[in-house]
């Protein structure tokens, strides 16, 4: 029924022709059988090394597009790290070390001919604390279609909104266009900055614990606009909390350290409510009942 | 659980020791503000008096005796405004690398450790640096670009640790925010990091310069050498060309002539007030940046 990480031999590459998509010469592997979304992002073998210490390791999965997918698992299993992979992020930490290989839409994302700016253009990122810049309302949206060269007041000032209406925050904000971002509240604040990515268009939006600093109201304001955005766009998300996990996600990616927050590792990879209701490894099971983690 | 226990002996001991703690930090406090404000008030009781118009507008007469020190306070002025052309720039670029671009490391650590130690340097050994590169190296006669760039160097220090300090202090999710955003690293740069650091380089900036007001040993070094090339000889310099504010009051006060006091405590006063002038503008720019947002930027 289901494929989970562990591929079938004989897998066709159909599927992946079908969508017109190099894959890296992998074979396609649907997480759930019933899918007919692209792949957009396939990882291979991803490993991340902080130093000498492997944080995370061989962790091959396929990312679907306009599908929204949830990377769980106890603090320390990597799945930051894996996250942050996705959009060269690890990069800027001048220790980490990553393996492996990410292709976006068959491009292998880590290798020296592709330009990381160029691959977060693409690969958007919002962050677990809301970090608005000291700006104002409309600068912040603004900032990056005006870095990337878009101007002129009537062009910017259409993307301001457009942004702001699909990030579900213009009506709270039209009359405070002006004023200073940070002066926003906390769920509006992480609202503004899916809006910022949201007008540089990506194509795949990053979002890291994206809810663990608001309350349960913004929180679910936050769940209910990431529904409305992967009309649009491929979502991945790390998640502490498993039933945000459970509530907004297509597909569940489960992650555990082995020891001591070293060497994490990808257990099981499906279909969320698969993997909610019906693990096929006990660790997910333990975990998704709340026995540990 | 025990009840609350009113005002054991333990207690009252932790109490007494809590406010002797808290006096001493008081009393260190006033010990650091009283003298200054003495100062203030002895300088301005003993100088107002000699500033006048006349003091302050017009060239000296009778080797200063009378008249006023206008071409002393328009050369400091000039020569502040040389150092902070050469000190500003140098030192911001010079933060930027060690806080946006140089990798940690033991390297890095090393830098850091000298450009803090340059602080420390005495200022009397710039002086002897300046005049040994500039007038020995270089062999240029410009006392004034000589003085500026010497005090420049010393300024350098102060520019740097605080640019740095000020760019570090940004919270490193901002950066990320904009990196994220597929910004390149330049522009993120320029953009956010710089910008937010604008506060605290102004401050430190300033800071640096007014400073450099006050420094008179390497002055003393270049005007000297730069006058005779041989020896210290004030008159030739004083006569020949003007000093800046510091170096003409060191002289004036151990030249043993008959200057009135008042006019010496009137420089003195005209120095403090440059002094001020600089520190008030960096704090109402300060306030003036943070209070103006950035949006009207761009």
């Amino acid at each position: 029924m289901r494929e989970t990480t562990t591929p079938g031999k004989q897998e066709s590459r159909d599927g992946a022709q079908a969508v017109g998509v190099s894959l890296g010469g992998l074979p396609y592997r649907p997480a759930h059988s019933a899918e007919t979304a692209p792949v957009v992002l396939r990882l291979d073998k991803v490993g991340v090394s902080y130093g000498n210490v492997p944080a995370v390791n061989d962790v091959s999965m396929d990312i679907y597009k306009n599908r929204i997918t949830a990377l769980i698992g106890p603090s320390g299993c990597g799945k930051s790290s894996i996250l942050r992979c996705l959009n060269r992020m690890n990069d800027l930490i001048h220790s980490a070390r990553v393996t492996g290989s990410v292709y976006l839409d068959g491009v292998d994302i880590n290798s020296d001919a592709v330009d990381p700016v160029q691959v977060r253009r693409h690969v958007g990122m919002v962050f677990q604390k809301p970090n608005p810049f000291p700006m104002s309302v409309r600068e912040n949206v603004a900032f990056g279609p005006k870095r990337q060269g878009t101007s002129g007041r009537g062009p910017l000032n259409d993307i301001v909104e457009k942004a702001l209406r699909s990030a579900a925050l213009w009506d709270e904000v039209a009359d405070k266009m002006a004023q200073s971002g940070t002066a926003l509240s906390g769920g509006q604040q992480q609202r503004l900055c899916i809006a910022r990515v949201l007008a540089v268009r990506p194509e795949i939006i990053l979002m890291d614990e994206p809810c663990s600093a608001l309350d349960p109201v913004a929180t679910l304001k936050i769940e209910d606009l990431m529904r409305e955005l992967a009309r649009d766009y491929t979502i991945v998300i790390v998640t502490h909390n498993m039933q945000q996990a459970a509530r907004v996600s297509d597909y569940t990616a489960f992650m555990l350290a082995s020891e001591h927050g070293v060497n994490g590792q990808l257990i099981e990879y499906g279909a969320t409510n698969e993997i909610f209701t019906n693990p096929k490894d006990k660790r997910t099971e333990d975990y998704i009942t709340g026995r540990f983690g | 659980m025990t009840a609350l226990t009113v005002r054991s002996s333990r207690n009252q001991r932790l109490d007494w020791l809590q406010r002797i703690v808290f006096s001493l930090t008081f009393l260190a406090t006033v010990v650091v503000c009283v003298p200054v404000a003495i100062v203030a008030v002895y300088v301005i009781s003993h100088g107002a008096s000699a500033i006048s118009w006349e003091f302050l507008f017009s060239g000296p007469a009778r080797a200063g005796r009378e008249g006023g020190f206008f071409p002393v306070i328009v050369l400091t002025m000039y020569a502040l405004l040389l150092v902070m052309a050469f000190a500003v720039p140098v030192g911001v670029l010079c933060a930027v690398y060690l806080a946006e671009y140089a990798r940690p490391g033991r390297l890095l650590r090393l830098i850091n450790l000298t450009i803090i130690n340059l602080a420390g340097v005495p200022s009397i050994v710039y002086g002897l640096f300046g005049v040994a590169l500039f007038f020995d190296v270089i062999h240029t006669k410009q006392a004034l670009w000589v003085a500026s760039a010497t005090l420049a160097m010393q300024a350098l220090a102060i520019v740097i640790t605080s640019s740095r300090e000020a760019l570090l202090a940004i919270t490193p999710g901002i950066r990320e925010g904009s990196l994220a955003l597929g910004v390149s690293k330049l522009r993120t740069t320029f953009f956010i990091a710089l910008p937010q650091a604008f506060p605290g380089i102004i401050t430190g900036s300033l800071l640096a310069v007014s400073r450099a007001a006050g420094e008179t040993a390497p002055i003393l070094v270049v005007g000297a050498i730069a006058a005779t090339n041989v020896s210290l000889r004030p008159d030739a310099i004083i006569n020949d060309r003007p000093q800046m504010l510091s170096y003409e009051l060191y002289y004036r006060i151990t030249e043993g002539l008959g200057l009135a006091d008042e006019r010496k405590w009137g420089l003195a006063l005209v120095l403090l007030g440059i002094v001020l002038v600089l520190n008030v503008s960096a704090l109402l720019l300060r306030i003036k940046i943070q209070s103006m947002g950035y949006e009207k930027r761009n």
